[in-house]
C-alpha cells in the first residue's frame, strides 16, 4: 500500500497550526541584509553561450560594506543533497567580488561540451541520462554577507540547452497601487498593490502551456498580507504608522529560471 | 487467572433438598491478556442429581448451603467440583457427589464447546420448611401467571433468577406460595394461581429485588414482565478453556477493557499504542511495533487498506462491532507474513442475536448509529456508520482566511454490515465495509489558478465472507475471501508552477484458508494458504520523498520543476503463501515448529520462513517462553515505481527473537516480561548509483524489553502498566556506523486504571512517559534563489533528541439506566496539566532561528451514547 500519510499529515497540522506559530520574523518584511533572488541573463543559453548573474539583494543599512564569491558546480542534485557539488573537478570559481559575475560556458571558458565528452553518458539526479539537446542544469553559487552580518548562501539553476528557442526572462511594466496613479498612502493604511507583466514575454514550457509566473512580495517597513495559499500578482499592502517612505520589492519567477526584480517606492503621507 | 465468583441463586425446592444453578450470564471479559475467547453462550444445566440428605443432619433438622466451583467440560461433564463455602463435611461431601453428577448442555466459547468455571451453590433445606404449595381449592377460580425478568437498561434475560409467588396476608408479610427459577430465556411460570391479587418477589444477589402485585384473572394467562437492576459487577463465568496462547507475545485487548479508556474517545484501535512494544506516534495510523519494519492492521485476518481516517482521528471500523484486538509485537506465528514489524488483528464480534439492540451515539468528532438484531434462529446481522462533522467545527473556529479556502472541510464516513449464520457446526459470516475521507482546499483569491487548489480523497469498499466447519475437536477448517477497492487522490494544483500528486487505485484480494487436524495426543497439526493478489495502478508527480532518517525538512519541499518525477503504471503482484504449524504439547512443554513460504510475484523471490515457537509452564503460575524465527515483507509500492524507485528491489527480511516468562502474581494480576532482538536486513535506502535511486543496501537491528503488568477486569478496578526499553538502530550503506531508527523511543511507559465506582459511576486515568523522538538537527540553509525557499543543510542523521513525553488523561463515565436502554455521557480531558509536549521542531523561515513545536494542548471533550 502506498504511504501517503507524510504527505497529507503535513498539510492538516499546517493548516490547524497557521494561527498559532512561534513568534519569528516575517519573512516578508526586510531587516538587515537580505538577498531576494538571483537573476541569470539571460536565464538559459546554449553550451556556447555566457550568463551574467546579478543578486537581487537589499541591505537596510545600505553604508555596509558588502562580500560575494561566486562558483559554479556542473554536478549538483540540488536541494536533494544541500546543493553539495558532487565532484570537485566539476567546480569552478567565478572571476567576480561583486553583485554580479559572468559564467562562459564555451570553449574560452568551462567547455561543456568538452566536458561532456570527457565523462561519458553523464546522469542527473533522476538517473535518467543528460544530453546537450535535452538541455540541463547548472548551479551557480553565491556566499555574500554584509559587514557584521552572517553570511548567506545562495543557489540559483542555470539551464543550458543546445537548441534554437531559448527561455527569457520575464519583463515587467511595473507595481501599482491599485487605482491610484501616484503610490502615496496613509499611515497604517491598507492599499492593493498590483504587479504587471509583460505579456509579450511570457515563453512557453516544454508541455506546451505557457509560463505559470510566481511573484514573491517584500517590504522594508509595511506589511505584507497576500492570504492563504502562493503569493498572487495582486497583494495588500498596509503602510507604516509613520510618514516616510517606504520600499516594496516583487520578484517575478517563470518557474522555468528566469526572473526579475521590481522596486516601488512608496511615499507615506497624512 | 481470574475466577469471577458471583454466588448464584438459592433456590428453595418442593423437596427436601433444593439446587441451585448457577446464572449462566456471559462473562465480561476473558481472565487475563492473549487470554482471548467470549462466552457466546452461558452453560445449561440439562440433568440435575438431587443431593442425598446427610441422615445426621435430617435427624438434627439441620440446614446448609454449600458454595462451590463447577468446572464444566466442552462435553458437558462435570469435570471439577472445588468446595468455597463449606456447610460442614457431611453437607459439603453429598453436594459434591451429587454436583459430579451434573449434566450440562456445555458453553461455548467463540461459538464453540468450552471449558468454564462456575459458582454454584447447593442449598439443604427441610421439607417441613418449606412451604409447600398449596393447590388451591378446586372450587375455587385460578388462572396462570407468567412472564420474563430482563436486566435493565440491557434487556438481557436473566438465567435462573428465583421468582416467588406469595399471597398477602392482610398487614403481615407475604406467605410464600410457590416458586420457581427463570428458564434460559428468563421467562417464568405459575399455574393455578388462585384469581386475585399475588405478589411477585425476585430475589437474586446480583441484582435488586423486586417486588410487585399482579391481578391474576380466572382461566386466564397474566403475563409480565420485569426490569430488574443490577447491582453487583461481578460476572458469573469465567473462561476456563481459553484460547491456548500459543505466541511468545500476543497481546489480547477485549472491547470491555478499552473503550472507557482515557485520551481514546472511546475508540479501540487507538489504545493498541499503549501496549508494550508500540512506539508513540503522532498519528495513530502509523503503528510501529518493536522498533520497525512494516506492521499492519487486519480484520479477522485480511488486511485493510486504511485502519484510520485522517491520518488517526478515528478508527474506519465501528468499536462497536469489535469484539477484541490481538496484538502482536513479533516472532508471530506462521499464519502472518509479509510485514517485518507487528501484527494488529482486530476481531469482529458476532451481531446480537438474543434480540434487537442497537446505539446513537455522538462525539466532538462524529455521529454514529448501529442497530443488530437476530433474522431467525441461527442469524443475526448488524449495521453500523458514522459520519464526522470536523468541517462544521473547523469552519466555525479557523481564521476567515483560513476557512475561506476550504472548498470541501475535511469529513469522513464509514459503514460496515455484518451477516452470520450458526448452522450446525457451521459458521458463515459476511462482513461489508467501506470508508470515505475528503478534503478540498481552493485558492480562489489567485486569478491565474483556476484550478489551484489541494484535495484528499480517499475511499475504500470492500467485502468479506467466510465459511468456518469445526466437526469436533480433531478437525476444523476455516475459509475466507476478501476483496477491498481503494482509490486515492492526493494533491492538485496548489498554486505552483506545476502540478503536484498522486493518483493510487488499488484491488486488493485475499483468500486464506486453515485446516486444523488433530492428528495425536496432544499433537495437532495446522496447514493454510494465505494468497494476495495486489493490483495498484499509480499516476503522480511528485517532488522527492522524504525518507526515513533523513530528518524533517518542516516545510514544502523544493517545488523548482526540475526536482519533480513523474511516473506511473501499473504494479500486479500475486504472493501466494503456505504455511504449517505443528501443535506439539509434550507434558508442560508446548513447542510449535512451523514454516511459512511466501512467493513474491513481482521479484520473482521466494522465501522460506521457519519458526519456532516454544512455551514451558514451570509451575502452575509461571511460563517461561521463547521464539525465533525468519520474517519478510516486500518493499513498499511507491519503492518499486520506476522513476520515482526501484522496479527491481528484493524482499525485505528480518531475524526474530525473543524470549521471557509470565508470571501470575495474584488473582487476574499478571506480569510478563520479554526480551527481544531483531535484525532487519536489505532494507531500502537511496543508493549512491543514480541510475537505480534506491537499492537494498540498508540495515537494522532492534534490541529491548518488554514488561506488562496487568491487572484485568475484576468486580471495580483494571488497568495496566506497560514499559518498554528498546533500542533501534538503522545503518543506510554498507559499512556506515548505525545510526538510531526515527521512532527510537529508549523509555516508553503507559500507566492505565479504570475503576467502577458504581454501577452508574467509573473513572479512569491513563499517564504516558516517552523518551522524546530522535531528531536530526538543522545546522544552516541554503536560500534557493529560483522556488524564494531557504533549504536546510542537516546535521548528522538523527543525532540529536526532542525533549520527553508525557501526557495525563483523564475521563469521566456516568449511566443512566432505563428499563429498555441506557444513557451514557463521558466526560474526557486530554493532557489534564496541560504538557506543552515537544513534537518537532519549528523553524524560522530562512531557519536562523528554532522554537519547539507543541503538541496539543488540554482538550476536554465530550459524548454521549444512548444503547438499547
Amino acid at each position: 500500500m502506498l504511504t501517503l500519510r507524510c504527505l497529507f499529515c503535513v498539510c492538516l497540522p499546517a493548516l490547524l497550526t497557521l494561527a498559532c506559530g512561534p513568534d519569528f520574523d516575517d519573512e516578508k518584511r526586510i531587516e538587515g541584509y537580505r538577498v531576494l533572488g538571483i537573476q541569470a541573463d539571460p536565464p538559459e543559453v546554449s553550451p556556447d553561450g555566457q550568463m551574467t548573474l546579478t543578486v537581487f539583494e537589499h541591505d537596510t543599512e545600505p553604508d555596509r560594506t558588502r562580500t560575494y564569491a561566486w562558483d559554479v558546480c556542473l554536478l549538483n542534485p540540488g536541494d536533494i543533497g544541500g546543493f553539495e557539488c558532487l565532484d570537485e573537478r566539476l567546480e569552478f570559481p567565478l572571476d567576480s567580488t561583486g553583485p554580479t559575475a559572468t559564467v562562459d560556458f564555451g570553449p574560452d571558458g568551462l567547455n561543456v561540451r568538452a566536458l561532456f565528452e570527457t565523462f561519458g553518458p553523464v546522469r542527473g539526479i533522476d538517473g535518467r541520462e543528460i544530453t546537450l539537446e535535452d538541455g540541463f542544469e547548472v548551479y551557480a553559487h553565491l556566499v555574500s554577507s554584509a559587514e557584521g552580518g552572517r553570511e548567506v548562501s545562495t543557489y540559483k539553476r542555470l539551464r543550458i540547452r543546445d537548441a534554437e528557442s531559448l527561455n527569457r526572462n520575464p519583463t515587467v511594466v511595473g507595481v501599482e497601487v491599485t487605482g491610484q496613479t501616484e503610490p502615496t498612502v496613509k499611515p497604517g493604511q491598507t492599499v492593493e498593490l498590483t504587479m504587471v507583466v509583460d505579456e509579450t514575454t511570457r515563453d512557453v514550457r516544454p508541455d506546451g502551456n505557457p509560463e505559470v509566473y510566481t511573484y514573491s512580495w517584500f517590504a522594508v517597513e509595511g506589511g505584507i498580507e497576500d492570504g492563504f495559499g502562493p503569493p498572487t500578482a495582486i497583494i495588500d499592502y498596509t503602510a507604516p504608522k509613520e510618514v516616510g517612505e517606504d520600499l516594496v520589492f516583487v520578484v517575478v519567477r517563470d518557474g522555468q529560471g528566469g526572473s526579475v526584480l521590481e522596486t516601488l517606492t512608496i511615499t507615506v503621507a497624512e | 487467572m481470574r475466577l469471577l465468583c458471583i454466588p448464584c441463586a438459592l433456590l428453595l425446592g418442593l423437596t427436601a433438598a433444593a439446587w441451585a444453578q448457577s446464572p449462566p450470564e456471559p462473562a465480561a471479559a476473558p481472565a487475563s491478556e492473549a487470554q482471548g475467547p467470549v462466552l457466546t453462550r452461558p452453560p445449561e444445566l440439562t440433568t440435575f442429581v438431587e443431593a442425598t440428605y446427610p441422615p445426621e443432619a435430617m435427624a438434627q433438622k439441620q440446614t446448609g448451603v454449600v458454595g462451590m466451583e463447577l468446572t464444566i467440560q466442552p462435553d458437558g461433564s462435570t469435570a471439577e467440583v472445588v468446595v468455597i463455602e463449606s456447610a460442614g463435611a457431611a453437607f459439603d461431601a453429598a453436594a459434591i457427589a451429587a454436583a459430579q453428577q451434573f449434566v450440562w448442555r456445555p458453553a461455548e466459547l467463540d461459538g464453540k464447546p468450552g471449558a468454564v468455571r462456575i459458582a454454584y451453590r447447593y442449598a439443604f433445606t427441610l421439607k417441613e420448611e418449606v412451604k409447600i404449595v398449596e393447590k388451591p381449592p378446586e372450587a375455587l377460580p385460578s388462572g396462570v401467571l407468567e412472564g420474563e425478568l430482563l436486566e435493565r437498561g440491557t434487556r438481557k434475560p436473566l438465567i435462573a433468577v428465583l421468582v416467588k409467588l406469595a399471597r398477602s396476608a392482610g398487614e403481615g408479610p407475604a406467605v410464600v406460595e410457590n416458586e420457581t427459577i427463570t428458564d434460559a430465556q428468563g421467562r417464568f411460570k405459575f399455574e393455578n394461581v388462585p384469581a386475585g391479587e399475588v405478589i411477585v418477589r425476585v430475589e437474586d444477589e446480583v441484582f435488586a429485588t423486586v417486588e410487585d402485585m399482579e391481578i391474576v384473572k380466572a382461566n386466564e394467562a397474566t403475563d409480565v414482565r420485569y426490569y430488574v437492576e443490577r447491582e453487583k459487577f461481578e460476572d458469573s463465568v469465567q473462561v476456563v478453556g481459553k484460547r491456548a496462547r500459543k505466541e511468545v507475545v500476543r497481546r489480547t485487548l477485549e472491547i470491555q477493557e478499552i473503550r472507557t479508556i482515557p485520551g481514546t474517545q472511546g475508540d479501540a484501535l487507538k489504545v493498541v499504542q499503549n501496549l508494550p512494544g508500540a512506539a508513540r506516534t503522532l498519528f495513530s495510523d502509523q503503528i510501529v511495533l518493536r522498533g520497525g519494519g512494516q506492521s499492519q492492521a487486519y480484520l479477522d485476518q485480511h488486511a485493510i487498506p486504511l485502519a484510520f481516517h485522517f491520518g488517526g482521528l478515528r478508527s474506519t471500523v465501528s468499536s462497536a462491532l469489535i469484539e477484541s484486538i490481538d496484538v502482536y509485537p513479533g516472532n508471530y506465528g506462521a499464519e502472518f507474513g509479509r510485514v517485518n514489524g507487528g501484527i494488529v488483528d482486530v476481531r469482529l464480534r458476532r451481531p446480537a442475536i438474543d434480540g434487537w439492540h442497537g446505539y446513537i451515539e455522538v462525539d466532538v468528532f462524529d455521529a454514529g448509529a448501529l442497530i443488530e438484531g437476530p433474522i431467525n434462529e441461527d442469524w443475526s446481522f448488524a449495521v453500523a456508520a458514522r459520519r464526522s462533522y470536523i468541517d462544521a467545527i473547523l469552519l466555525n473556529v479557523l481564521p476567515d482566511e483560513v476557512r475561506q479556502t476550504f472548498r470541501t472541510a475535511p469529513r469522513y464516513y464509514d459503514a460496515q454490515v455484518l451477516v452470520e449464520g450458526h448452522i450446525g457446526k457451521h459458521v458463515l459470516k459476511t462482513t461489508l465495509y467501506g470508508s470515505s475521507d475528503q478534503l478540498r482546499i481552493i485558492f480562489d483569491e489567485n486569478p491565474e489558478q483556476e484550478d489551484g487548489g489541494f484535495g484528499l480523497q480517499q475511499e475504500w469498499i470492500g467485502g468479506r465472507v467466510e465459511w468456518r466447519y469445526r466437526k469436533d475437536d480433531t478437525f476444523e477448517n476455516s475459509l475466507s475471501a476478501s476483496y477491498t477497492a481503494t482509490v486515492t487522490d492526493l494533491g492538485g494544483n496548489p498554486g505552483l508552477a506545476v502540478p503536484v500528486g498522486i493518483d493510487v487505485t488499488q484491488h486488493l484480494l485475499t483468500l486464506r484458508d486453515e485446516l486444523s487436524m488433530k492428528i495425536g495426543d496432544g499433537l495437532r497439526l495446522r496447514l493454510g494458504t494465505d494468497t494476495i493478489a495486489d493490483i495498484t495502478t499509480v499516476t503522480g508527480r511528485l517532488p522527492p520523498l522524504q525518507r526515513e532518517g533523513e530528518g524533517d525538512r518542516d516545510g514544502p519541499p523544493s517545488l523548482f520543476e526540475s526536482s519533480f518525477s513523474s511516473f506511473g503504471g501499473e504494479l500486479t503482484q500475486i504472493t501466494p503463501a503456505l504455511y504449517a504449524i505443528l501443535e506439539a504439547q509434550l507434558g508442560p512443554v508446548l513447542v510449535l515448529p512451523g514454516v511459512r513460504m511466501d512467493y513474491y510475484g513481482l521479484s520473482g523471490e521466494v522465501l522460506v520462513q521457519p519458526r519456532l515457537t516454544a512455551r514451558w509452564k514451570v509451575h502452575p503460575k509461571t511460563v517461561i517462553k521463547a521464539g525465533v524465527g525468519l520474517f519478510g515483507e516486500p518493499p513498499q509500492a511507491q519503492d518499486l515505481l520506476e522513476g520515482i524507485g526501484n522496479p527491481d528491489l528484493q524482499i525485505l527480511s528480518s531475524w526474530q527473537y525473543s524470549a521471557g516468562f509470565e508470571q501470575t502474581i495474584a488473582e487476574g494480576l499478571t506480569l510478563d516480561v520479554t526480551g527481544f532482538y531483531k535484525t532487519l536486513n536489505n532494507l531500502v535506502t537511496r543508493s549512491e548509483d543514480r541510475a537505480e535511486l534506491l537499492a537494498n543496501q540498508g540495515e537494522g537491528r532492534v534490541y529491548g524489553m518488554e514488561v506488562l503488568l496487568r491487572q484485568t477486569v475484576t468486580s471495580r478496578l483494571y488497568g495496566w502498566i506497560a514499559y518498554t526499553l528498546m533500542r533501534s538502530e538503522r545503518r543506510d550503506q554498507p559499512g556506515d556506523p548505525y545510526r538510531i531508527f526515527d521512532l527510537d523511543q529508549t523509555h516508553n511507559v503507559t500507566l492505565v486504571a479504570q475503576y467502577k465506582f458504581t454501577p452508574t459511576w467509573e473513572a479512569g486515568v491513563r499517564w504516558r512517559y516517552v523518551t522524546g523522538n530522535p531528531n536530526t538537527p538543522i545546522i544552516g540553509a541554503n536560500f534557493d534563489a529560483d522556488t524564494n525557499q531557504h533549504v536546510p543543510v542537516f546535521g548528522a542523521s538523527n543525532s540529536t533528541r526532542l525533549g520527553a513525553f508525557h501526557q495525563l488523561d483523564l475521563r469521566v463515565d456516568k449511566h443512566w439506566i432505563f428499563d429498555t436502554w441506557r444513557l451514557t455521557t463521558y466526560l474526557e480531558v486530554q493532557n489534564a496539566y496541560n504538557r506543552q509536549n515537544p513534537e518537532g521542531i519549528e523553524y524560522q523561515y530562512d531557519y536562523a532561528a528554532s522554537a519547539p513545536q507543541a503538541g496539543l494542548p488540554i482538550i476536554p471533550s465530550l459524548g454521549i451514547r444512548g444503547a438499547f
